[in-house]
């Protein structure tokens, strides 16, 4: 079985992001932690290869090997956005997340296709979901800083601007993959890619309010006035992924499971 | 950092003015002839008003083009829509999907966006790559999704095992509708996952469930699995230290309690209700006489034929995986396409926006 090596791979590339995040702290160059985050990410792919080819097919049929792609990507796309905006937290965050889905599979690489309904079996359920919660931490960032913002004195505060709008902009593109995956899914799974389905609409509602932020944005002078628009966006999003299932309009969701 | 402010643009305040008229216009039509009539903007009035957007988008604009076409239209009817949609998020249906007023704000979005997007293909520089992959996108996909969704077709197909159909019964209109191939249901059957099951210890009054780790130096092999409706029933053999013995179980009905096997003196095995693992009708799809495609239809493996899908919908749940028939729902989105690259060309966008950051 293959799988029963995954811990020596998974225990080596682990080992290597937690120090590259360690030297992002520690080191000013950049040099350390590039080697070390590579040597991790090569260390794991080398893990899915040898499993693609006993496999003889791609691994991502069961959920185990879809979760192995995420633990993938969730730190390239820590790496990159590190490399893009010195976000070292993110870093930090992305290998935790990756750490905790590592977990998972080693304890049970198939625990969760067994018990699945039919409806959640699909290649989209983990980057779907994953990607919501990505936005989620992004998003809830972004109203911390606002609220820091809302409650301070303006000029102390003006870098926060340039922070809040980062965070909106990619919290808003984990936000627009989360949907679109979403609806890409629905179309292989209920025939339609959109319903205005309850859990849809408030999904809808909340990718607007943010797009209203970051178009507002260009055109208002009034910061303060406009920074509000984010805590409301917070709200909104919380009623989208916990509130819906105890809205009236949701008696009919298929997504209240 | 802020954009000036342009002065002019916001003295006229007459664009914010059509619009509301727009809507009011939309209010009255709602109560006076009730839901937009979705069916009048099926082919081809759909792609005539698609070519008259692009045309629109190409044209070079003028005094009133400008102003449709500017951020804070944008922004007025991103709130409209915005606050249409809270409302029909509140309401306990959806109708307000269909009305007018919404019907409308959508339209007046789909101009917005064809001037906003075609301002910036003519001037394009490679840095505009993610503004047009997300306004673009987000065009063809409202599009594609609005418009073309006029031309989908829902069908659904009650089909019994051996017999073949090339009929279905229209979503909405409810009508018999003929489709352009047969369809023949072979079998339908559900698969479960293995079931849960537990010792109950009569003495101490103590339930366990059995998993991996915990068996309590039990085996249990199940041989068959079979469900009569709700009820599911198996045959299995436990063994262990001074217990060897089979029988069937069954995890009972609505509350009712199921047929438990005695192990030993104290000891009984139950069964917990099975969790379903897949739906499965194979069908054999015959179009016109000789070309012939066999498929097994699940959810989530729907059957393509041209710009048909077929999905697994339901079947007798009186009956479970006993169901006589199978119930597929018959799905044609000509615009899919479309709404495909318009999906993908957001996908892009979102990355960009990931990359670009909160750089404008
Ligand atoms: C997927 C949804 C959308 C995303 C991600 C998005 C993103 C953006 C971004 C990042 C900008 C600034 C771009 C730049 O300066 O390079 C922008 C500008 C703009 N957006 Fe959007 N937007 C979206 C939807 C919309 C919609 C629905 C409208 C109209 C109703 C709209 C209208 C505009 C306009 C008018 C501008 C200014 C364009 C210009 O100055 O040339 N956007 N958008």
């Amino acid at each position: 079985m293959i799988w029963s090596e995954f811990i020596y791979f998974a225990v080596i590339s682990l080992f290597f992001w937690v120090s590259a995040v360690a030297a992002i702290y520690l080191s000013k160059k950049k040099t350390l932690p590039n080697i070390m985050f590579l040597t991790g990410v090569f260390v794991f792919s080398l893990f899915i290869a040898r499993l693609w080819l006993t496999n003889g097919h791609p691994p991502l049929r069961t959920m185990g090997e879809t979760r192995l792609w995420y633990s993938l990507f969730i730190v390239v796309i820590g790496y990159i956005t590190w490399l893009r905006w010195n976000y070292k937290w993110l870093m930090g965050y992305s290998t935790l997340v990756s750490a905790v889905f590592i977990i998972i599979n080693l304890l049970k690489p198939e625990i969760h296709s067994a018990g699945l309904m039919p409806a959640l079996q699909s290649p989209w359920f983990v980057p779907h979901v994953t990607v919501y919660i990505l936005s989620y931490a992004m998003m809830g960032a972004a109203t911390i800083a606002s609220i820091i913002f809302i409650a301070g004195n303006g000029e102390k505060h003006k870098d926060l601007i340039g922070l809040v709008d980062n965070l909106v902009r990619i919290g808003l593109g984990f936000l627009l993959m989360g949907m679109l995956m979403g609806a890409l899914w629905a179309k292989e799974a209920w025939g339609d890619y959109w319903t205005w389905d309850p859990k849809e609409v408030w999904a809808f509602i909340t990718a607007a309010t943010y797009l209203v932020y970051i178009h507002l944005r260009r055109i208002t002078i009034n910061l303060k006035l406009l920074m509000w628009i984010i805590p409301v966006a917070f709200l909104l999003l919380m009623i989208a992924w916990l509130g819906v299932s105890y809205l009236p309009s949701a008696v009919n969701s298929i997504h209240t499971y | 950092m802020e954009r000036e402010g342009n002065s002019k643009q916001k003295a006229d305040t007459i664009k914010y003015i059509i619009i509301l008229a727009v809507i009011t216009a939309g209010v009255l039509l709602q109560i006076t002839t009730g839901q937009f009539p979705y069916d009048l903007i099926g082919y081809p009035v759909n792609l005539m008003i698609a070519i008259a957007l692009i045309v629109l988008a190409s044209a070079k604009p003028g005094k009133i083009l400008t102003a449709a076409g500017s951020l804070p239209v944008s922004v007025f009817l991103i709130v409209l829509i915005t606050i249409l949609t809270i409302v029909m998020g509140l309401m306990p249906d959806n109708r307000l999907k269909g009305s007018w007023p919404f019907a409308l704000t959508y339209f007046m979005i789909l101009i917005n966006l064809a001037l906003i997007v075609g301002r910036r293909v003519r001037s394009f520089r490679l840095r505009d790559t993610g503004f047009i992959l997300n306004h673009a996108g987000l065009f063809i996909l409202l599009l594609s999704a609005g418009l073309g969704a006029a031309d989908s077709q829902h069908l659904f197909m009650k089909i019994y095992e051996g017999e073949t159909s090339s009929s279905a019964e229209d979503y909405v209109t409810g009508n018999r509708v003929g489709v352009p191939f047969k369809l023949t249901l072979e079998d339908f059957g559900i698969e479960y996952y293995a079931p849960k099951f537990f010792v109950i210890d009569t003495k101490s009054g103590i339930v366990e469930q059995l998993s991996d780790d915990f068996r309590q130096g039990l085996n249990v092999t199940c041989d068959t699995l079979t469900d009569a409706g709700y009820e599911h029933e198996a045959m299995v053999r436990v063994k262990g230290p001074g217990v060897d013995t089979s029988g069937w179980v069954s995890s009972g009905v609505n509350m009712q309690p199921g047929k438990v096997l005695q192990i030993d003196r104290d000891r009984y095995l139950s069964m917990g209700e099975p969790q379903t693992k897949s739906f499965c009708s194979s069908v054999v799809l015959i179009n016109g006489n000789d070309s012939v495609l066999k498929n097994d239809i699940r959810v989530n493996h729907p059957m393509r034929y041209g710009s048909w899908r077929i999905y697994q919908f339901s079947y007798d749940r009186q009956m479970g995986s006993h169901s006589q028939y199978s119930v597929l729902e018959l799905v044609r989105d000509p615009w899919i396409i479309p709404a495909y690259i318009g999906i993908f060309m957001l996908l892009a966008g979102a990355v960009s926006l990931f990359w670009k950051g909160g750089r404008l």
